[in-house]
């Protein structure tokens, strides 16, 4: 690395610490550069954020006398990051039926809701998910990546230590 | 590896730094893109029978653990720069 280099050449020469503190400085720019367009990347993908689905066309007098199953578009990632609300636009009303999930399929039982006009289904995707964790390991590793510099600037320090004295040990 | 390339030309090039940075965020871009295309298009896949539906779901749960596992390659690499600057304290040949 330019710096680290640049410190066994301290001594001799002149503009060393200069070049030194600059590529330190290039580094944490880089690295600021780099959480700017990453987040602006992630956070301009719609399709991470939450969905909200509406299923219509549900007759009243006989929209839970049976069982429903409604598609949705993306996977659901889990029964709990998964909402759903039957709504009754006449009363107006809402229910909360209990559901089973399989894939991105979503089965109710007959009479498990009140009756309902339209289906309202609000969830995070398995692709949200994985993303999130992707995001999370991400700001890790935005976290650790100044540490460079800390670990740089101990390595002079250490280097000059080390020469303290006049010893042959030392990097400088 | 690009980022893990630049470690090794680290030495001699002036702008190592911000390569290796850079290519930590390609890679972590590369990754999200890669859920949402992966994501995209199984979600658009629609099968009838139930044995494909039982190898779809292994699959996505497969690739759910490997976008999991992938961001730890960037760790690594963040561990290996500061291992490689570390093994030189002291000015020893180890290190950079």
């Amino acid at each position: 690395m330019k710096a680290n280099q640049k410190t066994k050449n301290i001594a001799t020469d002149r503009s060393a610490s200069t070049q030194i503190v600059a590529s330190v400085v290039v580094l944490l720019i880089a690295v600021v550069i780099g959480v700017m367009v990453y987040y602006e990347v992630d956070d301009s993908i719609t399709a991470f954020d939450e969905v909200t689905e509406t299923f219509t066309g549900y007759t009243l007098s006989t929209s839970n006398d049976s069982a429903t199953t409604i598609t949705l578009d993306n996977f659901p990632d889990g029964t709990s990051n998964c909402n759903i609300t039957c709504y009754n636009s006449t009363a107006p009303s809402e229910s909360y039926p209990s559901y089973s999930l399989s894939n991105n399929r979503i089965t109710f039982a007959a009479e498990a809701a009140d009756e309902f006009s339209q289906i309202n289904v609000t969830y995070t995707s398995k692709m949200s998910g994985d993303a999130g964790e992707t995001t999370t390991m991400a700001g890790t590793v935005f976290a650790l990546a100044p540490i460079i510099v800390l670990v740089l600037v101990a390595s002079i320090i250490l280097a000059i230590v080390l020469g303290f004295g006049g010893g042959k040990s030392g990097g400088l | 590896m690009k980022a893990n390339q630049k470690v090794r030309e680290i030495k001699s090039d002036s702008s190592a730094n911000a390569k290796i940075v850079g290519g930590l965020v390609a890679l972590l871009l590369t990754i999200i893109v890669g859920v949402l295309v992966f994501w995209e298009v199984n979600d658009s896949i629609t099968l009838s029978s139930a044995d494909a539906n039982t190898s779809r779901n292994e699959t996505t749960d497969m690739a759910s653990t490997v976008f999991s596992l992938l961001p730890i390659v960037a760790l690594v690499i963040v561990a290996s720069i500061i291992l490689s600057i570390v093994l030189g304290f002291g000015g020893g040949k180890g290190g950079l």
